[in-house]
């Protein structure tokens, strides 16, 4: 099976001298493509620095990354901008929403990046937030909506282009019990219709019941896999 | 400019992480500042228009002596303040449009 996200030796290391902090010491991991996975951890584990290195948000101290074929650690800055919003989607745990722009507007921005396309870009997010059912929420802003709207729309974002990878940070973490199931069901529909390969950081048990695979990182290394 | 970019460090992390480059987030924070620096030129020379036309000239007396001072529109001047305007706004908008596109997206979004 094709393997999404490859990750070897990959360490992380905060700061320098006496004040180094070592968030990932040595982490490998195979993701295939189609999978959900999910990477559970306490606090302070390295969870969102493993996420936010395999979205190339940021850069490993050593080791290599590869998402969809693609060296991550040798692409120069503005080639992974290009690269992330063709490929990966990411869903924070704060839905991260810009505040001015509407749900639609919202949904679009990352397919009027990609193509420049704005009516094109926006016929797509409205038909997608029709699919969610969200379409009576399109013209709301962020404030307007409840929280777990506010994270259906985050998750609208994030697939808008058909990434092949959906990376997603606690993203039930400020949700009450009834969201979370909403968000944690169309992660799951989305991992089933389109084999999006779908990778969830969380601490959150309930996220474990819908993943294909669980990983538990502690202190920086993955130590168990269920 | 600087205070905006300030308050607006996460809406540039998310636009960043959902695949804007940095020398997109530098045009448009560029072009916005810009164009607020030329609008404030507008803005104070319309004022200052509206000003002159209201009051024509200013007399004061100064030791027993009246001391008429007009006013003078001289679009030569206006012309070079406008272009002054426009290279202290470049310059300004220039360094905020940078610190704008050096955001670190991971830094920016891990806490709300």
């Amino acid at each position: 099976m094709n393997k999404v996200v490859k990750l070897s030796k990959v360490v992380k290391v905060y700061g320098r001298g006496k004040l180094a902090v070592k968030a990932l010491k040595g982490v490998d991991l195979e993701v295939s493509e189609g999978e959900f996975l999910c990477i559970m951890g306490p606090s302070g584990s390295g969870k969102t620095t493993l996420l936010n290195i395999i979205a190339a948000l940021d850069k490993p101290t050593s080791g290599k990354v590869e998402v969809c074929g693609a060296d991550l650690t040798k692409m120069p800055e503005e080639k992974l901008a290009r690269f992330r919003v063709k490929n990966i989607g990411i869903v924070f745990q704060f839905h991260n929403l810009l505040p001015d722009l509407t749900a639609l507007d919202n949904v679009a921005l990352p397919a009027i990046i990609a193509t420049g396309d704005i009516k094109e870009s926006k016929r797509k997010a409205l038909e997608l937030l029709e699919r969610l059912g969200l379409k009576h929420r399109a013209h709301h802003k962020p404030f307007q909506l409840s929280g777990g709207e506010r994270q259906r729309v985050a998750v609208a974002r994030a697939i808008v282009n058909s990434p092949k990878l959906l990376l997603c940070d606690e993203p039930t973490g400020s949700l009450d019990y009834k969201s979370k199931l909403k968000v944690l069901e169309l992660l799951r529909r989305i991992n089933l219709e389109k084999r999006t390969t779908v990778i969830i950081v969380t601490h959150d048990d309930l996220v474990a019941k819908y993943s294909t695979r669980v990983l538990r990182l502690v202190d920086g290394r993955i130590v168990e896999s269920i | 400019m600087l205070m905006l970019t300030e308050s607006r460090k996460k809406s540039i992390g998310v636009l960043k992480a959902i695949g804007a480059t940095s020398r997109e987030i530098f045009a448009v924070y560029f072009v916005v500042s810009l164009v607020y620096g030329v609008l404030g030129y507008v803005a104070g020379f319309a004022g200052a228009i509206a000003v002159a036309e209201a009051l024509k000239e200013v007399s004061v007396e100064f030791l027993s002596e009246k001391i008429t001072v007009p006013f003078i529109l001289d679009w030569k001047l206006a012309l070079f303040s406008l272009l002054y305007a426009v290279v202290v706004s470049s310059i300004s908008c220039a360094y905020s449009a940078y610190k704008a596109s050096k955001v670190n997206p991971a830094e920016v979004m891990r806490f709300e």
